[in-house]
């Protein structure tokens, strides 16, 4: 008797309904007006420029190990750190160019880090997967090993009484059903944590659709009852209701004082790594989530509104492109840490340092 | 001077170094309300709050990593373990966290976050609940693994482990937490890294750390009647190895016996015989011997339990064994 | 301006990859993204987009063919017009080259050094010293067990582990062990010293001028002149009586003084003998007079005083004449005629106890005799073995000048006259 196990769903994918946070694209424009929402715009460029120039970089051999690109989730991080502010606490995945770069690291740096120089990011010790900047907690390589230590800053925020901090966690949608992702929010939610638990679901965790890892969709939504939280779902292609939500959910946490589950909906245009052929999507999928570029999106928005031209997205565009030819210059002439300083730095110094005892 | 459990040790350097340092505080399952599962925070939660003692979930994974997270941005967590066996479900946050951010971040955050709990066996727990994790945690560079043998060490190694920039392995023993001595009533600190010849020999070297050396002293004892003069290194800090002191004194006497709870294959035993022989090999007599956990997971049975550890017959009969 | 696309890395272990289908030609604008080629790896064919935009002016890795990482396989440029004319992309060369065959190198035929003339002597020099030498004891070829520490005590105090009891497992030697194999306590076990200088150490002394001539002299000598060697063993009951018989007129006179007498009396019956050969003229030399050339051992070498007209002095004359001269000779002060020349030389080591040797021939002389000592044995007299002496002579003679049967007679001369010592009076 041979029978085969039926795990997950079967073949016939059911479309998954979001809710998204009821915004209006124009009247969120207006409240945030030209000279950021073009500050926007540059930095998902910068962002993506980054990407695709790393990606040529590992593909001549510069770079190694690793590479996961954020190309297309641009509106998410951008919207919410733009919303939010740089002054919390930020956590995220080994996807974190994005990150690195909206927190202050320079494309100098972060180039150099991918590089392996002595220049860059941690001085060639992380790489692509470990960028840090002020305020950001880091680039984890563990799949959701990163949420734990992300409610620790909302702890410790909480703890000193800096009433308008909190903290930020960027996760993927196939993390949320590793345990440290249940004992985190459960720890929040019992403490009353101020994280903002942010799932970016981009639908597939390396090559395995979210509908054959995850028991319940939508993912915030479902889990967040579970922890007696609350959930918002967002639409990671449109950096505008990626804005409008972030702010709204932002605003309630620092009148609260509760955690919060976001779930931002959106494509990621490259495999998981670049090792990844993603031969799990066709050629007419990806081509139909390229049309929801959130950078096609923001650029169409701002022309419609007449806050940008054609002309002057081009100059933006290259213009972010310069800046990483340049960091890619940058690393290329950069020197390569000295091998004797191998085992420095593994423990922090004892007497002074930015923790010295009072 | 006064005289203390090492309970009370343990839990004076804590309410120290609260004291002194606003941005300490300790979280574990039971710490609160219980008193400590084996009440080292007894009475902590009176003095502090809830705000400072905190009880957290069976969740080791998520205030482990909490913990580290809290480090990283600006505070001094003591963590507890209920029992060390129970940090595996963190490993993930020890090891790819806790001694990996200040490296990996090219200096930028570090963790100085102390974890503590009782090692090892206690009586007839059983397979699951007997694990010594000094050589699992000790192959890994960024964590300092201390692990005192008295109320006095236990005490003064804290207070350094809690200001210590570093994440720190902190060892204890339920069998011993109930050890009284006496020690200083002023404050003191221990430091990291020392190791201590608490007993001088000239016949042979025993390097030993925490419950062990109780063996040892019996053991030492007993050969003193046959004229055998042992001297006794406790290591108190694990790593960093105090090579120098355990080299100077296996120099003087030409031969050395390694005691450990914890089992055999790559134990500390392993490390520490190979660094003498790597420092003293011309002036070695004899081959090193080590005591160790035999191979097998900790049964239950008492009498199994009693043969697979090191006890004071082994010892005298690894000293013997070595003087040969 | 025109760029170049390379060879991308599309895997992390992809080193090299092969053009399996360009999907643009010579000629098309290709927009960002576009698909441009499709790449052949060690795991999967790619399909490589273009990253910018330009023209596509160039293949240069055609379909089939191979380039490895970050070659150059394509030139665009920005303009659809731009010269290409000198552009030449920097990348790494095509994989897989012929290696060039290195020319073989010719065995250089130099000619060696000149051949050394037949004069030239072959060098001989002495083996640099052993830089280490691990004295072996000839034991069964087990290793003895001993621990480091012992090990390095030993060597301290020189002492031989193997010659030490160990008390220590499987008959370990300890340091304890050593302690009792000290020198100042009750020796149980053997204690041997163990070399402290290298094998093959040595020192190197330049020769003094006197021992420079013996070198040479001595070296060409050897080398030069043919030499043959006849040997006669000599009764010497009757010499030996003679000379005590001697001494009862205080006429202290040696084995040797009788030797040079005999020698003396048997070259005038063998002029032939008294010879030598001049290298120069390469002709034999007949010397017309009897002069004997007695080697005499002084402080840092060899001198021959030389007994002129020795036929004509008893052995008397001759004893004083020859302790003279040796006095002198010792002490430095012989004249150069009194020890340069001579037409025989006779060498006498029997002072030392030899049974007999053959001497090198001082030339331009043709002959040396070299006396031995005078030893016991057993002789037949009237049908019994009684003690009886012996004495070695063997004749050195140059070949050249003398032939073998003459040096026989020669030889067998001399014994008739030390057997019959009365002869030498006449």
């Amino acid at each position: 008797m041979s029978a085969t196990l039926e795990l997950g769903r079967p073949k016939m994918k059911k479309e998954t309904k979001y809710n998204f946070f009821p915004s209006d694209r124009k009247k969120v424009a207006e409240q945030i007006q030209k000279p950021i929402l073009v500050q926007a715009l540059k930095q998902m460029l910068l962002i993506r420029n980054f990407e695709l120039r790393g990606e040529a970089a590992y593909q001549q051999g510069k770079v190694g190990g690793f590479y996961h690109s954020y190309m297309g989730q641009e509106a998410i991080q951008v919207g919410c750190v733009l919303a939010c502010g740089r002054k919390h606490w930020y956590t995220t995945t080994y996807r974190c160019h994005a990150l690195a770069a909206l927190m202050g690291a320079t494309p100098n740096e972060m180039m150099a880090e991918l590089y392996g120089r002595t220049t860059g990011n941690a001085q060639g010790r992380g790489g692509s997967m470990h960028l840090y900047a002020e305020h950001m907690l880091g680039g984890y390589g563990i799949v959701g090993g990163h949420v734990p230590v992300a409610t620790g800053a909302a702890f410790s925020v909480k703890y000193q009484n800096q009433k308008d901090l909190i903290s930020i966690c960027f996760m993927g949608e196939g993390a949320v059903v590793q345990g440290a992702v249940h004992e985190s929010l459960n720890l929040a939610a019992l403490w009353s944590l101020p994280c903002m638990y942010v799932i970016e679901n981009n639908l597939w965790g390396m090559g395995t659709a979210v509908s054959r890892a995850v028991a319940v969709e939508p993912i915030a939504e479902s889990m967040a009852k579970a922890y007696g939280i609350q959930s918002y779902t967002l639409n990671g292609m449109d950096f505008f209701n990626c804005y409008a939500g972030f702010q709204h959910a932002y605003r309630e946490m620092l009148q609260t004082g509760r955690p919060v589950l976001i779930e931002a909906v959106a494509e990621r245009f490259r495999g998981h790594s670049i090792s990844d052929p993603a031969v799990y999507r066709t050629k007419e999928e990806l081509q139909k989530a390229m049309e929801h570029d959130p950078i096609l999106i923001l650029k169409t928005t701002l022309i419609e509104m007449g806050m940008l031209t054609e002309e002057e997205f081009k100059e933006l565009d290259k213009q972010q492109k310069e800046l990483v030819l340049a960091a890619m210059k940058f690393a290329e002439e950069s020197p390569w840490p000295d091998p004797i300083i191998l085992e420095q730095g593994v423990f922090a110094p004892e007497e002074g340092g930015p923790n010295a005892n009072r | 001077m006064q005289t203390v459990e090492i309970r009370e040790a343990l839990r004076q350097a804590i309410d120290e170094e609260m004291t002194r340092d606003s941005r300490v505080f300790v979280l574990g399952e039971e710490v609160a309300e219980y008193n400590g599962a084996y009440k080292v925070t007894k009475g902590m939660l009176a003095k502090w709050g809830p705000g400072r003692i905190i009880d957290t979930p069976i969740s080791e994974n998520g205030f482990a990593g909490l913990a580290i997270g809290a480090a990283q941005t600006g505070l001094r967590p003591i963590v507890e373990f209920m029992s060390w066996n129970f940090s595996f479900v963190a490993a993930d946050q020890l090891i790819s966290n806790a001694c990996k951010a200040h490296f990996m971040s090219g200096g930028r955050y570090n963790v100085p976050v102390v974890f503590r709990g009782p090692n090892g066996a206690a009586a007839q727990v059983s397979c699951q609940h007997s694990h010594c994790v000094e050589a699992i945690y000790g192959n890994l560079p960024g964590f300092i693994i201390i692990a005192p043998s008295n109320a006095y060490d236990a005490k003064g190694l804290l207070k350094s482990a809690i200001r210590s920039n570093n994440p720190v392995i902190f060892l204890e023993n339920e069998l011993d937490y109930g050890d009284k001595m006496e020690i200083p009533s002023e404050e003191y600190l221990v430091p990291i890294g020392k190791a201590k010849v608490i007993r001088e020999g000239k016949h042979v070297t025993i390097v030993s750390y925490s419950r062990m050396l109780k063996f040892c002293k019996q053991a030492a004892d007993e050969l003193a009647k046959q004229g055998i003069s042992v001297e006794i290194i406790d290591l108190r800090t694990i790593k960093p190895l105090d090579i120098p002191t355990i080299a100077a004194s296996v120099r003087k006497t030409h031969r050395c016996v390694l005691v450990e709870e914890g089992h055999i294959f790559a134990g500390i035993s392993a490390e520490l015989g190979f660094q003498i022989q790597e420092h003293c090999f011309d002036d070695l007599d004899a081959p090193l011997v080590r005591v160790c956990q035999r191979e097998t997971p900790m049964p239950y049975s008492k009498v199994l339990e009693r043969e697979t550890l090191p006890n004071p017959e082994r010892i005298q009969a690894a000293i013997l064994e070595v003087l040969r | 301006m025109p760029f170049s696309v390379n060879m991308p890395k599309l895997s992390p272990t992809m080193e090299e990859g092969t053009v399996v289908k360009w999907h643009k030609k010579v000629g098309d604008k290709v927009e960002a993204n576009e698909l441009l080629v499709e790449v052949a790896t060690d795991k999967a064919t790619i399909e490589y987009n273009a990253l910018d935009e330009g023209y596509l002016r160039k293949i240069l890795v055609p379909e089939g063919k191979s380039a490895v990482i970050n070659q150059p396989i394509a030139i665009f440029t920005e303009k659809a017009n731009e010269s290409i004319e000198g552009y030449a992309p920097q990348g790494p060369a095509a994989p897989k080259t012929e290696a060039k065959p290195e020319a073989p190198k010719e065995p250089s035929m130099k000619p060696s050094a000149p051949t050394t003339s037949a004069m030239q002597q072959p060098s001989f020099a002495p083996e640099p010293p052993l830089e280490s030498y691990e004295f072996e004891f000839p034991t069964s070829g087990q290793r003895t067990a001993a621990s480091p520490l012992a090990k390095k005590l030993a060597k301290e105090k020189g002492l031989d582990l193997t010659s030490v009891k160990g008390t220590g497992p499987k008959g370990r030697v300890t340091s304890r062990d050593l302690d009792l194999a000290q020198p100042d306590q009750a020796v149980t076990f053997s204690r041997r010293e163990m070399p402290k200088i290298a094998p093959g150490t040595y020192e190197e002394v330049a020769l003094s001028p006197m021992r420079k001539v013996i070198a040479q002299r001595l070296q060409q000598a050897k080398t030069y002149i043919p030499h043959i060697y006849v040997r006669q063993e000599i009764d010497a009951a009757a010499l030996w009586e003679a000379r005590e018989q001697l001494k009862k007129g205080n006429v202290k006179a040696s084995v040797n003084d009788f030797v040079i007498r005999a020698v003396a009396l048997a070259l005038r019956e063998y002029p032939n003998i008294n010879s030598g050969f001049n290298s120069v003229n390469q002709s034999m030399i007949l010397f017309k007079t009897i002069d004997i050339s007695v080697a005499v051992s002084v402080e840092g070498g060899l001198i021959t005083p030389i007994i002129r007209h020795a036929d004509y002095k008893n052995i008397g004359e001759i004893s004083v004449e020859i302790k003279e001269l040796a006095a002198r000779a010792k002490a430095g002060k012989l004249q150069p005629e009194e020890y340069k020349g001579g037409s025989f030389t006779i060498s006498n080591m029997g002072m030392f106890g030899v049974t007999d040797f053959a001497a090198i021939i001082n030339p331009p002389q043709s002959c040396i005799l070299a006396v031995g000592g005078i030893e016991e044995c057993p002789v037949v007299r009237n049908g019994a073995v009684v003690v009886g002496k012996k004495m070695g002579l063997i004749l050195s003679a140059d070949h050249r000048v003398v032939d073998g049967a003459e040096a026989a007679k020669f030889i067998k001369t001399v014994q008739k006259y030390l057997e019959s010592p009365a002869l030498l009076l006449v």
